[in-house]
């Protein structure tokens, strides 16, 4: 008796170790449940900052209150984890209904046929609030995959004390970028006229910005061949090489430094040039409200360039509420809505309305980098685009150590990249 | 009575079973065979019976050039390291000195931690200008220390100072053991006999503590060969590839690139080298061990 029931106490235990509790009490429940008939939507939300969690209960209550018939269940996620649960929930034949993501993770998703293109559901009134450029980043082959959640530049901030020191304007070409470089660089006070990246990820972005401003592509239109060891490549690699090589206008030791660890060193003054993202402001002015800091565009040489990054709200063709999930794409590009998610998180706004608010436009910061944005290039969309990144990061890194010559390097980059792009191409024809 | 007592036990068992099958056994087997199928980008392997996912990766330059040359050197230089290191801690920690409880934990104490945040205080610590190596360094004249993850060569070495670092609690605190078990009386003898402390070391400690040794060796190659979080929370793997080694390949193959095949592959060669290690290691210095008995 006692042995029997000490049997089953274990057996439960086990079996109820064995579920997943971090499932109960979200797991869907199929549509059309007894109760109340309501339709259940579930959203992905990666997590920006600490600010997502409360941000997105606001969003989920008011959108609950305005849609009684609704069952709104927002699921807030590391953004490094995640693609693996995404991965992991689709291939579980659990996709959610809607979910924020990386642009660089949509050429994988269209792949694995779950995202449901947006061109039908989007009218022509819907399209002409964004700026054009916003809604660049979620079409792809064609189709438009989601709408622009998170939209984001590049521009050169210019430490202003070291800038005035030296009597300098920020730079606007690679000749007035060098000369300031030269004239602020200090090795003996261990201060840097720029600040050039060399590890980690975004490496490759730093070798972006010089050769799209030379007129250079990353890879050509139909993404058959890398083309970002042309000339152009070359001479802007060579220029960046020389930065730290020839004229010693960097900090030493590029590759032990990541976005990170530049964007430290010129908290703390050393740098008086670094290349790096509208958030970073909001940091300088939490961190150090004394130092004195511009924004200005990245330095141009043939062309006037920054990158845009947009994250994207996608949904879910697997969704058993594609009319519902809708109605909360439209609940959410409500323009208070879309300023107060500016205004939270420091994302650059996609609506034409919040970009032509006093908020935005009263703001110098804001303000630059929307005009900036015109001139944003987009990285290519390519369903291997993390591994081509990775292949050109090695190349500009060996380019860095000198050892090989940037022409070499990005030769040999641009072989195991092409290499790539064939198997691509060979897959899909294979596939279709 | 008895039947029943088997049967229960097995009942018991059942679980512990199913689980060890489920989450260790399962994956090895599964690993092997998705290694020589096609494999698409889920991860999911598809046609059986093919070598593609070998040749892939020893078609790769980087593999053979950089790769397998650097997980060589990387373990035979940690392992090799920590056990000289860690001999002179285990031996200064047996002696009789004041203090030693308390030494004999602090050199246990790192071993508590999480290898992954060792590696991130070290990051910090060899940071080119906020690292207190290097503050330290400046603060001794030196006028322009290097960034020590920075280029290949200082970064490979960094890295494997470090994993000497964490491998040597383990070690020390095996050795140690041993140490323990030697029994005074033989060294008294040997004193007897004139041995001075090297003798008494090379012919007293070092064979008894053969055993001891052999299974330090073994464990530390296992650990060291396949240790990630080490050169990743360092390096990942760069500058330029220069700190790779196959773990750290391996996931940047499988888990960014989504090379899940060449990614079964690579783990199918660990699983077979540390294997084939293993055996011939204990088959070599194990017969020997028995033959002196």
């Amino acid at each position: 008796m006692n042995r029997a029931m000490l049997l089953v106490l274990v057996l439960s235990l086990f079996i109820g170790g064995c579920t997943n509790p971090g499932q109960q009490g979200q797991a869907p429940t199929p549509a059309g449940e007894a109760a109340g008939e309501k339709q259940q939507i579930r959203f992905l939300a990666m997590e920006y900052d600490l600010n997502t969690r409360p941000f997105m209960q606001k969003i989920e209550e008011q959108f609950e209150a305005a849609n009684p018939d609704v069952d709104l269940t927002i699921e807030v996620i590391d953004w490094n984890a995640g693609f693996q649960k995404l991965s992991t929930l689709i291939s579980a034949d659990n996709a959610p209904d809607l979910a924020n993501i990386a642009t660089l993770w949509l050429p994988e998703l269209v792949a694995l046929d779950v995202v449901e293109p947006l061109d039908d559901y989007v009218s022509d009134e819907m399209r002409e609030r964004f700026i054009p450029k916003t809604l660049r980043g979620a079409t792809y082959r064609g189709r438009l995959y989601g709408l622009p959640i998170a939209v984001s530049a590049r521009a050169l901030y210019c430490n202003a004390r070291l800038l005035d020191a030296a009597n300098a304007q920020p730079p606007a070409d690679w000749d007035e970028l060098l000369a300031v470089a030269q004239a602020t660089t200090d090795h003996g006070a261990g201060v840097y006229g720029f600040g050039m990246q060399g590890d980690k990820v975004e490496t490759d972005v730093y070798f972006y910005y010089f050769l799209w401003a030379n007129g250079g592509q990353i890879l050509n239109e139909d993404q058959t061949r890398a083309t970002f060891n042309s000339p152009a490549g070359v001479e802007a690699l060579q220029f960046m090489v020389d930065l730290i090589h020839k004229y010693k206008v960097t900090q030493p030791g590029t590759t032990a430094y990541d976005r990170e660890g530049l964007q430290e060193m010129f908290k703390g003054g050393q740098l008086a040039m670094i290349i790096t993202g509208p958030w970073f402001w909001g940091m300088l002015e939490e961190d150090v409200p004394d130092l004195e800091y511009q924004i200005a565009p990245i330095p141009a040489r043939r062309e006037q360039v920054t990158m845009a990054v947009t994250d994207n709200l996608i949904m879910f063709n697997s969704s058993d509420h594609k009319d519902a999930a809708w109605r909360f794409i439209e609940f959410f590009y409500d323009p208070e809505l879309r300023l107060e998610w500016a205004e939270t998180f420091g994302m650059l706004p996609e609506l034409k309305e919040v970009a032509e608010s006093d908020y935005i436009t009263s703001s110098e910061q804001w303000s630059t980098f929307m005009s900036l944005l015109p001139d944003g290039r987009f990285v290519p969309l390519h369903p291997r685009w993390k591994q081509i990144s990775q292949e050109i990061i090695d190349g500009v890194q060996e380019a860095q150590l000198q050892t090989k010559t940037p022409q070499q390097a990005l030769d040999d980059a641009a072989d195991r990249v092409n290499r790539i792009l064939e198997e691509t191409a060979r897959a899909e024809a294979a596939g279709e | 009575m008895k039947r029943r007592d088997t049967l229960l036990a097995m009942i018991l068992l059942a679980p512990s079973a199913a689980l060890l099958i489920g989450i260790v056994f399962y994956p090895i087997l599964r690993t092997f065979y998705a290694s020589v199928c096609e494999v698409d980008r889920k991860g999911i392997p598809g046609r059986f019976g093919t070598l593609e996912n070998f040749r892939a990766i020893f078609g790769s330059d980087v593999f053979v050039h950089d790769i397998l040359p650097q997980t060589l050197i990387w373990t035979v230089v940690v392992v090799a390291g920590t056990l000289v290191i860690s001999m002179f801690v285990a031996v200064a920690l047996n002696e009789h000195l004041p203090g030693r409880r308390l030494m004999r934990a602090v050199v246990l104490l790192p071993w508590a931690t999480a290898l992954v945040i060792s590696a991130a205080i070290f990051r910090w610590m060899l940071h080119p200008t906020q690292g207190p190596i290097n503050g330290l360094l400046r603060s001794w004249g030196v006028d322009a220390p290097p960034a020590w993850l920075a280029t290949p060569d200082l970064a490979f070495g960094s890295v494997i100072a470090v994993g000497i670092w964490v491998s040597i609690p383990f070690t020390a605190t095996v050795l140690l053991a041993g140490l323990q078990a030697i029994p005074d009386d033989l060294y008294e003898a040997a004193l007897i006999d004139g041995a001075n402390a090297w003798q008494r070391f090379r012919m007293v400690t070092l064979p008894l503590l053969r055993p001891v040794l052999m299974i330090a060796v073994v464990l530390n190659v296992i650990y060291v060969f396949n240790s990630f979080p080490i050169i990743w929370t360092l390096t990942e793997g760069g500058p330029a590839n220069q700190t790779h080694i196959i773990v750290t390949w391996l996931y940047r193959t499988a888990i960014w690139n989504r090379e899940y095949g060449q990614g079964y592959a690579m783990a199918v060669l660990t699983f077979l080298f540390l294997m084939a290690f293993a055996i011939t290691y204990t088959l070599v210095f194990g017969r020997e061990e028995v033959e002196r008995l």
